[in-house]
């Protein structure tokens, strides 16, 4: 293919430039895929990537382990008489700059204290109502010819709580130079006597983190 | 018998006394760093059961360098049956080790049919 042959027929210059953007494009999708990072589980067990200036699940995992080894060390929740406390989950207050679900941390220490065997967590009461609203809702089928009324759930069985677990997660940012920050996280617990109002235990972890301005914590 | 081959033997004595493995203070404590191991020493473990019968457990060492270190130790709780009980208390935790000095951690066991524990020490982050 010739210059002049270009010259002569005009569309098959065109139809060329189209073709040679065509492989450019192409080209740089290869090259795009070829660079990018591909994904990977992450081994929970040994993780040892750099910390993140916001909180990630190591975070909750270590705020979580210490509050219930303080729990439990610190007797609160073994019971004079024996048996097992009956514990609500009352408000977790997230007081950061970041979206969390408190019930990363709550779960962690539920599951925990529930193992332990000497905390059963109650789902019929919460700040924000029933965490499982089923379990007063079936008390409804007392009254349906349908249901065999010897397997509904009977008046006066319900166990009101004993104890009621709170807490607060907040956020510290300080500036170290012009090209550092720091960011503090307070994970902040509290175990209430509910009879009484009065706090049995209460214990805090502090993570601090530091990095580049350039980072953010949200 | 020669000074020379005095001398070597000496220093054989001396080399294989130094790198001779001390023995461990409890078996179920394990510095799982070669290196490390020669620079730390575990000292003495206190197991009691608390008043909740918890048993809690209380590890002391010394840190035979002349640098702070950033340890971590991770605890398997065992049944008497020596099956691992699952927890998130399991988990590799960091403690510091300061120059030239005594060290100690404290755990306490995830339910109180917990009855035996591994620990395994490492240097932070491996």
């Amino acid at each position: 293919m010739t210059l002049t042959s270009f010259k002569k027929n005009p569309f098959l210059l065109c139809h060329q430039t189209k073709l040679f953007r065509l492989t450019g494009i192409v080209l740089l999708l290869f090259l795009v895929n070829g660079c990018a990072t591909s994904a990977r589980n992450i081994d929970m067990n040994n993780d040892i990537a750099p910390a993140v200036l916001g909180i990630d699940y190591r975070d909750f995992q270590k705020a979580a382990s210490e509050a219930v080894s303080s729990l439990l060390q610190s007797g609160a929740v073994s019971k004079p008489t024996g048996g097992r406390y009956v514990l609500a989950i009352s408000r977790i207050v997230n007081d950061t700059t970041q979206r969390i679900d408190t019930d990363q941390l709550i779960k962690k220490i539920r599951v925990a204290l529930l193992r332990s065997g000497k905390v059963v967590v109650t789902t019929a009461v919460g700040i924000d109502g029933a965490e499982d609203k089923l379990a007063m809702q079936v008390r409804t089928l007392r009254k349906s010819d349908e249901f065999n009324q010897a397997t509904v759930a009977k008046k006066g069985q319900m166990v009101a709580p004993e104890l009621s677990l709170s807490g607060k997660i907040i956020q510290r940012n300080v500036r170290v130079d012009s090209s550092t920050q720091q960011v503090e996280y307070y994970f902040q617990l509290s175990l209430t006597d509910i009879n009484t109002g009065l706090a049995f235990w209460e214990g805090e972890t502090v993570i601090g983190k530091r990095g580049s301005n350039n980072s953010v914590s949200w | 018998m020669s000074k020379l081959v005095k001398i070597i033997v000496l220093f054989l004595v001396l080399t294989t006394t130094n790198c001779a493995v001390t023995k461990a203070v409890d078996q179920r404590i394990t510095v799982i760093d070669n290196f490390l191991a020669t620079k730390i020493t575990i000292t003495n473990v206190i197991v009691v059961d608390n008043k909740s019968d918890f048993m809690e457990i209380q590890v002391t060492g010394i840190n035979k360098t002349q640098f702070y270190k950033q340890l971590e130790y991770k605890i398997d709780w065992l049944y008497q049956n020596g099956l691992k009980i699952p927890t998130i208390m399991s988990r590799w935790t960091k403690f510091p080790v300061y120059k030239n000095s005594e060290f100690s951690f404290k755990a306490i066991a995830p339910k109180v049919t917990a009855t035996d524990f591994r620990i395994i020490i490492r240097n932070e982050e491996q």
